[in-house]
């Protein structure tokens, strides 16, 4: 009894297939003949691509030979891959000869060629995403303008359902079993797509438009939720496995420009918090120490107010002047009053000379004084005579020294204050 | 990658600042510390990583820790008060008592709440260190110093030491 093959498992799998296989392998093998039709490296995609360009040149117009494209592609390709990679896209009709007068040996670019170098493209660095994204946004556009049948929508729904099935049995494989760099390129050809957003508008459409499809619709929401929640789970293995293994290979140069911009300051100081880092120490040179010395000059120092006065508690100085000066007028009045002894005037002569040369000086201030004295009601005359005797302690002085009442004073006591303030 | 004893214990100086000098008892840290252009310096019972002659950052180079020009200033009337002999190493050089801020701030005519503030900038660098009895004294920092910035300083010593008697007779 033959014994039944077991099935490989998909490690296995990947070790069979070559690079250029194993991405491009799903998308040709419909069309291939045998499990090595498909480049081996996708690499060989860029020998097509070079091969598209310089096809697509204005002077090419007219037709290359294989000889003005290699040359055009400048030595990029190892030369006997290039003229082995020329002999297939000859073979398959990608190159088609351009007969004219000249002969056979020029070749164009079949624009099916340059469509398949775009799909292929898109196979490798989306994976079908963009189909599915383009079917959806066709189908929408039909509906709107009312050029699409029930059948034809029915069918694409069926499609886009059937697509959003097998990428979320893609992703939840690769989830599950994947390597890190498997899943995290299964991620990025879905990163910034609108699927579920179209997808949403679509099924509004066809509700409104075909109301008979709307359960297909509903349908081939639930299975793009699927797909969705499959893609978050993928992401965040993605995030939680390279995360610990500080895998920065993960992340495109622009994503880690892009985080460095814009994620939280408390995100990206978080990276660091279990370094070990000396904290610097400052830099300071023997310049720079006598540089600080050499260009000191100290401020000048400030000038020091003197003491405030201490002023002390008890009766008002002014007030205690006041009073003295009042008790000084009282005083000279009561004593021109004693000289003048009722008179209008007198002769205070004789009274000097009669005196210890002291008191005469002290009468004579006074009297002086009290004619000086607005508020006074005296007044005081010195004569041009002058009397001496060398016997008298007064030996000399000037006659007559009238003083006389002056009647009422005119002078207020301001007047009187700023002569007492001048005298002093 | 196998790390060894020395490699952490150089780690250790260069993260914690100081380690014990009995850890270096037994390790080749001298020479492993020379070949990535440090060098070790030990402060009484404790040792720290230097930069040895030649290898420490360039002046002009990429931005790092730095001291502004009035704490500057502080240091240098700090230095040419505790560094008296020349002959000496500065490090720790004499502590100065109670009355240093008060003094400082004297020399520089300054208010002493600016120089304390000064100070506080150089203690937490380690060029200023706190004594016991409230005074002040040359940081641990300064023993970590260039042989050639020493050399310098020490050509100039009599910089140092003249310009707090100048600023003091200046200042009267």
């Amino acid at each position: 009894m033959p014994r039944r093959r077991r099935a490989r498992t998909s490690a296995e799998q990947r070790q069979l297939l070559t690079d250029g296989a194993e991405v491009l392998g799903p998308f040709v093998a419909p069309m291939a003949r045998d499990a090595g039709s498909v480049v081996e490296e996708l690499a060989d995609l860029e020998v097509a691509r070079a091969v598209v360009e310089c096809c697509c040149q204005p002077d090419a117009a007219g037709g290359l030979t294989l000889a003005e494209i290699a040359a055009r592609i400048d030595g990029a390709v190892d030369p006997p891959e290039l003229e082995r990679r020329l002999n297939v896209f000859v073979g398959l009709g990608m190159l088609q000869p351009y007969e004219d007068r000249r002969g056979t040996g020029r070749y164009v670019l079949d624009p099916r060629g340059l469509a398949g170098v775009q799909v292929a493209e898109r196979i490798t660095t989306q994976g079908g995403v963009s189909e599915l994204l383009l079917l959806l946004d066709r189908t929408a556009a039909a509906i709107r303008a009312s050029a699409a049948t029930a059948v034809e929508v029915r069918a694409a729904l069926e499609r886009a359902r059937l697509f959003f099935s097998l990428f979320a049995d893609t992703l939840a494989r690769k989830t599950r079993l994947g390597t890190i760099a498997e899943l995290y390129d299964e991620v990025r050809g879905h990163e910034h797509q609108r699927l579920l957003v179209t997808l949403d508008e679509l099924t509004k459409l066809v509700a409104a438009t075909f109301a008979e499809l709307e359960p297909l619709a509903h349908a081939t929401l639930l299975e793009a939720q699927r797909y969705d929640r499959w893609l978050g789970q993928a992401a965040e293995r993605v995030v939680a496995e390279a995360g610990a293994a500080r895998d920065f290979g993960v992340l495109s140069p622009e994503a880690w420009r892009t985080a460095a911009i814009h994620a939280p300051w408390e995100r990206l100081s978080a990276v660091a918090e279990t370094l070990v880092f000396d904290a610097p120490a400052p830099l300071l040179s023997a310049e720079q120490l006598l540089d600080a010395l050499a260009h000191w000059r100290p401020s000048p120092r400030q000038r020091q107010l003197p003491p405030g006065p201490q002023i002390t508690s008890g009766p008002d100085p002014l007030e205690l002047r006041r009073a003295r000066r009042e008790q000084r007028r009282e005083r000279l009045t009561l004593q021109a009053e004693s000289l003048l002894q009722g008179e209008s005037s007198v002769d205070l002569t004789d009274t000097l000379r009669a005196m210890p040369w002291s008191a005469a000086a002290q009468l004579l201030a006074d009297t002086l004084a009290s004619g000086r004295d607005p508020i006074v009601p005296t007044e005081v005359v010195i004569g041009d005579g002058l009397l001496a005797d060398p016997v008298l302690e007064v030996a000399w002085c000037s006659t007559p020294l009238t003083l006389s009442r002056s009647g009422s004073s005119t002078a207020t006591v301001e007047s009187s204050e700023r002569v007492e303030v001048q005298a002093e | 990658m196998t790390v060894t004893e020395t490699q952490v214990l150089l780690a250790r100086l260069r993260s914690e600042g100081f380690v014990p000098a009995r850890a270096l008892v037994g390790t080749d840290a001298a020479a492993d510390a020379a070949a990535v252009g440090r060098r070790i310096v030990r402060l009484d019972d404790r040792v720290c990583l230097a930069w040895r002659d030649g290898f420490e950052p360039a002046p002009g180079g990429p931005a790092t820790a730095t001291v502004s020009d009035f704490a500057a200033l502080v240091l240098a009337v700090l230095l040419g008060l505790c560094w008296r002999d020349p002959a000496e190493e500065p490090w720790p050089g004499e502590p100065l008592g109670p009355g240093a801020i008060d003094r400082i701030a004297e020399i520089l005519n300054r208010d002493r709440t600016v120089v304390l503030k000064f100070v506080a900038k150089l203690r937490a660098v380690g060029l200023a260190e706190d004594t016991d009895d409230g005074g002040l004294r040359l940081g641990s920092q300064i023993a970590t110093w260039p042989p050639r910035t020493v050399a310098e300083l020490r050509r100039q010593h009599h910089l140092l030491a003249a310009a707090t008697r100048v600023f003091e007779d200046g200042a009267r």
